[in-house]
């Protein structure tokens, strides 16, 4: 008896899960909806903040709330480090005050599946423009497709697209709206040479898995700088997750290796890593003869210059700034205002930090999550093209120059 | 007598031997390397007690490393108020809540070991990652972490040893964890409980999470808080060790003795592949050939005894 009442409790609830299955696009209409709602607290908020102000900035403000309401989905965490949500602080402030409403998910990079998972999920979940951050060129093709046959449009921050065919491919799609990268092979190639003048020749490396595209663009760099310098990458750990792990592998290093003259962190999705590799450098009492590089400005960089761990790091001025401004022309298209008709191609250079006083500086402005790149006002009078109607890729690449030479300013 | 001597001698052999390729193929390898390969292999090996546990109750487990890490992100997080006893009370705390909680839900749920595990381990990754901040990571001052730093690791994994040991072979719920991984019908037959055997197995990897969790926080002086199951590759060089000391038990039937000679094993390998320049992939498929050919040896000598004592059994009955 208890088990056929367990089987029509189960049938019963397949039922109404069917049921709410089947009314998704209901559901997704509902969503609308209440993204609108949210604009509308939205608008409000923004016309509230620039009231008073001045009368350009309210009609600054009422122009660009008049704009329909969108949703935007970023395959990138809003959480877990400074990093992230400085980057999510900065995102949603933009996308909210010009009336969207931004999501984010966290792990959507990791894998070709994660990737697909993810923009699957923000089709179904209603979004109008989905940023990812593939982690190899062989998966664009499908997003591209699946982005066209539903109507939304999406761009792709932090990786450059290195396969010709597929990036002809996606280029001709209207809904792909363009990419923000950094070039990654030039500053491996500039921290390569910075320590070449500390004369480091023999470097150990730790990295992402091979097929990623940053860490491989990197690291193209680091072994054109090699040849040129006749320096060496003597040994490699990839994909350490665990700060322990980086404890480990640097271990190894320096017993294998009694030559050494750096440890080089291309690139880590992990936290702490840097701290990690600084104690086992100290722990074996090399730090006067094994050298610390990075790329990317990890939390404890002031602590690392101050005891003498790091010797050369180089970064974005921010990380956050890579998706945001991928984000700005994404939500233009989604406002129905494109900053360009064909895809843009956005570079960010990154600039080095090689002593205290200048990573106190930034981590003044940069350590902490609340820092805005720019104030609300600025964001939206200058990246709404219904505001600016000087808005265009080259407009842009001038911004991230400008705001690239006056980081630390 | 004389055969636990020539087991002893055939299980030095296979690290000694591996030591001394490494040593011939490699000037960076050799007995400066020594200290470096004892002391990563701690870690490894406390997790792999375990894991040995819950495999030997048949019971697959991908969360130690998250618990691990959970337990010393709540040890890492009191040491900055209460200093050492912190630090371990939070690891002991930690640890034990997570496998009591485990546990708990095997034993109401009846979802099979490795499913919960994964469960727990998305939780307590994000647990972990709450607990430590923006930042991702927990830091403990210079003075907390050479409590598990090399060599004081090594006299805490000599204990959490001896303590496998007690408990595995010297008390009932080691026979009972034994028979139940062996054949759970036939002990439920038999008058043992097996859901409450297994229940404690899993409450009891909750102590050698802990001596993990100590060992993990302390190697580094800090802890990671990662998510997106990434602390699930911190289960995979303790389960290598637990396979590789299965596998030699039939030489000797010591497994704290024998997880230690397979974490030695394996990390002598990775430090052996790193002195000679290889690349990632290199390694992976090298250590993965090596387990491969050690446990397909294994089972081609089982199958040839096998084979053996049934033509003697023909023979016998022929006669």
């Amino acid at each position: 008896m208890r088990r056929k009442l367990m089987a029509g409790l189960l049938v019963l609830t397949m039922m109404v899960g069917g049921l709410t299955g089947c009314g998704a696009s209901g559901k997704t209409s509902a969503g609308s909806d209440a993204a609108t709602g949210s604009t509308a607290v939205s608008s409000a908020a923004v016309d509230q903040s620039v009231q008073g102000s001045s009368a350009a900035k309210e009609t600054t403000a009422k122009k660009t709330a008049n704009k329909k309401p969108y949703k935007i989905a970023v395959g990138l965490p809003d959480s877990g480090s400074t990093m992230f949500s400085l980057m999510s602080n900065n995102v949603k402030t933009f996308v909210e005050s010009t009336g969207g409403k931004v999501v984010f998910q966290g792990g959507v990079g990791a894998s070709a599946d994660a990737t697909i998972q993810f923009v699957e999920d923000q089709i179904a979940a209603g979004a109008n423009g989905i940023i990812i951050s593939p982690p190899a060129d062989s998966v664009l093709p499908t997003v591209s497709s699946m982005c066209e046959e539903a109507g939304v449009y999406w761009g792709i921050t932090f990786r450059t697209i290195k396969d010709q065919a597929i990036k002809s491919q996606i280029e001709s799609s209207k809904y792909y709206v363009g990419n923000c990268f950094e070039d990654e092979a030039n500053t491996g190639y500039q921290v390569m040479t910075n320590l070449n003048k500390l004369v480091v020749k023999k470097i150990a490396i730790i990295s992402q898995a091979k097929g990623n595209t940053t860490t491989d663009l990197r690291e193209e760099g680091i072994n054109k700088a090699c040849e040129q310098y006749g320096m060496k990458v003597v040994t490699e750990a990839r994909s350490l997750t665990q700060a322990s792990d980086a404890t480990s592998a640097t271990e190894s290093f320096l017993s294998a290796y009694p030559d050494l003259d750096c440890v080089f962190i291309v690139g880590t999705t992990g936290t702490g890593m840097h701290e990690a590799v600084a104690k086992a450098i100290k722990d074996a009492g090399r730090q006067d003869k094994v050298k610390m590089a990075t790329i990317d400005f990890p939390d404890s960089m002031v602590e690392l210059f101050k005891s003498g761990m790091l010797d050369t790091c180089s970064g974005l001025p921010s990380w956050g700034y890579d998706p945001f401004m991928i984000t700005t022309v994404l939500a233009n298209k989604c406002m129905g205002t494109p900053i360009s008709e064909t895809p843009v191609t956005l570079t960010c250079s990154m600039f080095d930090i090689s002593d205290t006083a200048t990573a106190e500086a930034w981590t003044k402005k940069f350590g902490e999550a609340t820092t805005l790149y720019y104030d609300k006002d600025t964001m939206l009078k200058t990246f709404c093209k219904s505001n600016n109607k000087d808005l265009n890729a080259d407009f842009m690449e001038k911004s991230i120059k400008e705001f690239t030479e006056n980081a630390i300013k | 007598m004389k055969k636990t001597i020539l087991a002893v001698i055939e299980l030095v052999a296979l690290p000694f031997g591996i030591f001394i390729i490494f040593s011939l193929l490699t000037d960076g390898f050799g007995a400066h390397s020594i200290p470096i390969i004892l002391s990563q292999s701690m870690i490894p090996v406390v997790t792999g007690f375990g894991l040995a546990i819950m495999m030997n109750a048949e019971l697959m487990d991908f969360s130690m490393g998250a618990r691990a890490v959970f337990a010393a992100t709540i040890g890492g997080v009191m040491a900055q108020n209460y200093g050492m006893l912190g630090l371990i009370a939070g690891c002991f705390i930690g640890s034990m809540a997570a496998a009591v909680a485990m546990a708990v839900i095997y034993r109401l749920f009846h979802i099979p070991a490795m499913v919960i595990s994964i469960g727990v381990l998305l939780i307590y990754e994000v647990l972990a990652a709450k607990m430590a901040g923006s930042s991702g990571y927990v830091k403990i001052p210079a003075e907390l972490y050479k409590i598990g730093s090399y060599p004081m690791n090594i006299i805490i994994v000599v204990l959490a040893a001896v303590l496998f040991y007690i408990l595995f072979y010297k008390m009932r719920i080691g026979s009972h964890i034994t028979a139940v991984g062996n054949d759970e019908k036939m002990c439920k037959n038999l008058g043992i409980n097996a859901d409450r055997v297994k229940f404690i197995a899993i409450t009891l990897t909750g102590i050698f999470c802990f001596f993990s969790a100590i060992l993990t926080i302390c190697y580094s002086g800090s802890i990671t808080a990662s998510t997106d199951m990434q602390t699930m590759s911190l289960v995979f060089k303790p389960i290598m060790c637990v396979i590789l000391a299965r596998h030699l038990r039939k030489l000797l039937d010591c497994m704290p003795l024998l997880i230690f000679i397979g974490g030695i094993c394996i990390t002598m390998i990775f430090n052996g592949f790193i002195a000679m320049g290889f690349g990632d992939a290199l390694q992976d498929i090298i250590l993965g050939l090596f387990l491969i050919v050690v446990l397909g040896s294994s089972a081609a000598s089982s199958e040839l005894k096998k084979m053996k004592m049934k033509r003697n059994a023909k023979k016998g009955i022929t006669a």
